[in-house]
């Protein structure tokens, strides 16, 4: 048993990270939170990645004279370069996201933005959801 | 030992930067976050990824947050109720639907759930840092022994990225050209007034910032040149190049100001061409070579000399529109997100 | 390398190049750019046809992106199946974006049209380059480009709540594709190769690995998540019905067929049929799930009064059908399923392009709104008629085709309750579907819930806008009915579909 956690220890932690990052996604109001709750929980899976690669008394992988010390093992990291720029990217388009949210509803707190759009979405069955006429509403949020 | 503890502190902030309230702490807390998993990363030897994590996730994910959080809200309302209290006396509170206790639980459950999925998958994995593990002797050993012979790249990092597995990093520069022209569609209006960042009266005193500034900028760029020029060799390449450009760009923004809207029109004009040039370089490169009569991206078949040579200056070719996109793109990201409006 | 043996990269390249220089031509004239991107939609469908045709002839064909033999580097692969859908959703995103123009104009604000053209083409791009890939990150990336291009696209709709559905689609879709990466990383860790055909070597052996099984439950929460199937499905409804017109009916036409798609690859081609039947319960849970998705999507359509919304609804149990072909997972259930992906990008096409046209003449998605149109509106709601009749399962159309082989297949696995499920369910559609059609030929006049003007004079005012014939423009008119007359052509002629999709079949099932 000792040996199984001491022998994994970067897999369990990456497992803490991972369920503390997808809590904060699923379980938190404000917008702003779930975001920085997404980082923790892709980040976590980008630790185990760097994690499978690591070879026991191995160099960083890159050619080098040296012989018989082992490499580490290129192929996680390079994985790992692309999913971070996927992961910073989708941040960017979330937080741009968000700005746009709190201009139309002045909040960034899921719950009441709820309630607003609950109130709006009767007003707009009552409006016959004529949302040409949002347009002005729109214009004078940007 | 000390692998541990770092291990330790990373759980502690990410704790941390999910329970506080003030939001720009748990900002700075999750940049500490990112730069502990830097160390750690370093610490495990992926110096590539360690360096992107730096400039990426401490660096530009803070700075964005950060913006964001200048034009929304710095505090976290609502979620009056602590967890505890959901759960021991939730008919002495006046919970809206989404905060009932209910709910609050099946998330928990769901949480619980992956991780317990995740746990039970630990169960067969080979040991950490097992040389004979599957996933460190097939398509591994063979990089390791050959890419140098057939790519001419020392850094094997390199030359998996850009050469054998180059086709997913033009799929990760479309990804950020995506994130670019996605917030030109969201963020931009068609004119505004430009009062980015600091004014400039308050700036005038800060003559300090400014020298150094000008005498830093250079050698920044400079830096980010090396970067991408010496990927092949050392850690480093393209992205990482073009973040350590886009900042010295917002750096002279930052320090300078930037008085008239022309100015702004003229980087913003430049930030959208350069944002296309960028990926039409790398897919370009992948065209010339389908021209040339090789696969697309197939580097060595472009005539240019031996083709070692070709495949190198191929390399060096999409690292340069790798940096030029990511550059463009963050400079637009900046002024798109870091702009005060009335 | 010939032209011929480039296609596989071209057909991704092209889209791809199309979408980087809409913005710098589209300086130039916004008309180049609208051109471009029919142009460049038009190329790759052609493209696709050629590749299905050249399969057919000599088989699977293989290309390695820089000349790297797989598994080393990145493999395109174009089978039979990845050829079928890759005519599927490149055929509709021509004919959507022939069908954009005006709706664009209209719903998009002048300026952003450019950006909004690029964004659509790396949607075209991120879903080609998820079907043809042979690679399993390489899947993970384009699925990430997709993705974005969707949360963009959806998030500029006109209504606030465009902004909200696509924030929770981003966080969900994240989870989702985050899940996929975390069960690529087990894969990986398992096998040491990404290759999906090496994949499918080497994971036999590795069948009773408690890495694999969770990389499998990963990869399949993962893609359920992405996929709407119930009870992943909250997503859905708010996203079809706030994002464009165009958007609405490119994502609903398409996206869930290509994660469809992507479930059918995991499942048959790297996974095996041994593993999904013996190992692991999937089809068992499959088939539970997607048969709640397939009542619970009806009924909750019918509730609906709100146009898009409704066929959203409509939609999620829609995705339930091609599930059930998966789950029952015989020779005649995956036929009807694979059809179903063909056909389900037919009918749903038309019926969002038809609300489409109905918001670019009156501005309304409402169901009362579409009151009285059968003579305002005759061929557009004729095409509308056609895609309902389709969905409901009618003989003769595509709809009955599907569902007659989803059917049999239950039948033949000795599952007589799937039969009544899919009576059920037909039923309910004929329901929701009635309403619509009713209100569209034999109400005169839209009563737009004028209790307290009931005044002769408005009455009057509104009655000759409503004779009058004023369809829509033919730009969209054309393509609308070109997808309702599929629903037809291969509701008859339904063995030319079918012979397609036998050969996948055989190839999946390894029969």
């Amino acid at each position: 048993m000792i040996e199984l956690i001491l022998g994994k220890y970067n897999y369990w932690v990456y497992i803490t990270l991972m369920m503390i990052g997808f809590y904060a996604m699923i379980e938190k109001e404000n917008l702003i939170k779930k975001i920085i709750g997404m980082n923790i929980f892709q980040t976590a899976v980008f630790l185990f990645y760097i994690s499978i690669a690591k070879v026991k008394g191995g160099t960083a992988p890159i050619l080098w004279e040296k012989e018989g010390i082992p490499y580490d093992n290129p192929i996680p990291h390079v994985l790992i370069l692309t999913a971070i720029v996927v992961s910073v990217s989708t941040t960017a388009v979330a937080l741009a996201l968000i700005i746009r949210i709190f201009k139309e509803y002045g909040t960034i707190e899921e719950d009441k933005i709820l309630i607003m759009s609950e109130v709006s979405g009767k007003q707009d069955s009552t409006e016959n959801s004529k949302f040409l006429s949002s347009t002005s509403l729109l214009q004078k949020g940007e | 030992m000390i692998d541990l503890m770092l291990l330790l502190f990373l759980v502690v902030c990410a704790i941390a930067a999910v329970s506080m309230k003030d939001l720009l702490s748990t900002t700075i807390i999750l940049g500490v976050y990112s730069l502990i998993m830097t160390v750690v990363w370093t610490r495990l030897n992926a110096v590539d990824v360690a360096f992107t994590e730096a400039s990426v996730g401490a660096g530009i994910t803070t700075v964005l947050i950060i913006a964001a959080l200048s034009r929304t809200k710095r505090e976290e309302e609502g979620q009056e109720y602590g967890m505890w209290s959901k759960l021991l006396n939730p008919q002495d509170l006046k919970l809206t639907d989404k905060q009932s206790p209910l709910l609050w639980l099946t998330s928990l459950f769901i949480v619980l759930i992956t991780g317990a999925v995740l746990i039970y998958g630990t169960i067969d994995m080979p040991d950490f840092g097992d040389p004979d593990a599957p996933a460190n002797i097939h398509l591994a050993k063979r990089f390791i022994e050959e890419s140098y012979e057939e790519t001419g790249v020392p850094n094997f990092v390199t030359a998996i990225l850009a050469s054998y597995r180059g086709y997913d990093t033009l799929g990760e520069t479309t990804v950020i050209f995506t994130a670019g022209i996605s917030l030109i569609l969201l963020l931009r209006r068609k004119s505004y007034i430009c009062d980015t960042t600091i004014k400039e009266k308050e700036m005038k005193e800060h003559i300090v910032i400014r020298t150094i500034s000008r005498i830093l900028i250079p050698f920044v760029q400079l830096y980010a040149l090396y970067v991408i020029a010496h990927g092949e060799l050392s850690p480093g390449g393209g992205f990482q190049g073009g973040v350590i450009f886009g900042s010295s760009i917002i750096l002279y923004v930052i320090a300078f100001g930037l008085e008239e809207g022309r100015k702004v029109r003229i980087f913003r004009e430049m930030g959208d061409l350069l944002n296309s040039t960028g990926v039409l370089i790398y897919a370009g490169i992948g065209v010339l070579c389908l021209l040339a009569g090789g696969a697309y991206l197939e580097y060595d078949k472009l005539p240019l000399g031996s083709e070692k040579m070709a495949s190198s200056l191929g390399i060096y070719g999409i690292e340069i529109g790798v940096g030029i996109t990511v550059a463009a793109v963050m400079i637009t990201i900046f002024f798109i997100t870091a702009r005060h409006e009335r | 390398m010939t032209l011929t043996e480039s296609l596989p990269i071209l057909v991704i390249i092209i889209p791809l190049i199309s979408a980087i220089i809409i913005p710098l031509i589209g300086r130039i004239d916004k008309s180049i750019a609208f051109a471009f991107v029919i142009s460049a939609n038009f190329l790759s469908f052609i493209i696709s046809i050629s590749l299905l045709n050249t399969v057919m002839e000599t088989g699977r064909i293989s290309y390695w992106l820089g000349g790297w033999e797989p598994p080393w580097g990145i493999e395109y692969v174009v089978d039979y199946l990845s050829g079928f859908v890759l005519v599927i959703v490149s055929f509709i995103a021509f004919i959507i974006s022939v069908y954009a123009k005006k709706s664009v104009e209209m719903e998009v604000e002048g300026e952003k049209i450019l950006p909004f053209y690029s964004i659509y083409m790396l949607l075209v791009t991120g879903f080609m380059g998820m079907i043809i890939t042979g690679d399993i990150f390489n899947l993970y990336v384009f699925i990430e480009i997709s993705a974005l291009a969707g949360y963009a696209l959806i998030a500029i709709g006109k209504k606030r709540a465009a902004l909200i559905a696509s924030y929770n689609y981003l966080v969900l879709g994240t989870i989702g594709a985050t899940f996929i990466l975390l069960g690529i990383g087990y894969l990986y860790m398992a096998t040491g190769t990404l290759n999906m055909a090496d994949l499918r070597e080497r994971l036999p052996m590795l069948y009773d690995s408690k890495v694999v099984l969770t990389a499998f439950a990963f990869i399949t929460v993962g893609l359920s998540l992405k996929l709407a199937l119930f009870p992943f499905h909250i997503w859905l409804p708010n996203v079809y019905n706030h994002a464009p017109s165009v958007v609405s009916a490119l994502m609903a036409a398409t996206s869930a067929k290509v994660i469809a798609y992507v479930l059918v690859r995991i499942m048959f081609s790297v996974f095996t049929m041994k593993f999904d039947l013996e190992v692991v319960p999937v089809t068992k849970i499959l088939l539970f799930l997607s048969v709640i998705a397939i009542i619970a999507g009806s009924v909750l359509a019918i509730a609906q009064t709100n146009i898009k919304r409704m066929l959203a609804y409509s939609s999620i149990g829609q995705i339930g059908y091609i599930v059930l072909g998966i789950a029952i997972s015989n020779q005649l259930s995956m036929t009807g399923s694979l059809i179903h992906l063909l056909n389900h990008a037919l009918m749903k096409g038309t019926l969002f392009l038809v609300v489409g046209a109905v918001v670019y003449k009156t501005g309304m998605e409402d169901i009362s709104s579409l009151k009285g149109m059968g003579k305002k509106m005759p061929f557009t709601m004729a095409a509308f008629t056609i895609g309902a009749l389709s969905m409901i399962g009618v003989p003769l159309t595509v709809g009955f085709v599907s569902k007659w082989y989803l059917a049999l297949g239950a039948l033949k696995a000795g599952m007589w309750f799937l039969v009544f499920i899919i009576l059920v369910s037909s039923l309910l559609n004929a329901v929701y579907f009635w309403r619509v059609i009713e209100g569209i030929y034999f109400h005169q006049k839209p009563k737009v819930r004028s209790q307290k003007s009931t005044t002769k004079d408005s009455i009057e005012s509104l009655k000759p806008e409503i004779q009058n014939q004023d369809d829509a423009p033919v730009g969209m008119l054309i393509p609308t009915l070109i997808l309702a007359g599929l629903c037809i052509v291969f509701g008859i002629a339904a063995f030319i579909p079918v012979s397609v999709v036998t050969p996948i079949v055989n190839m999946l099932l390894e029969v």
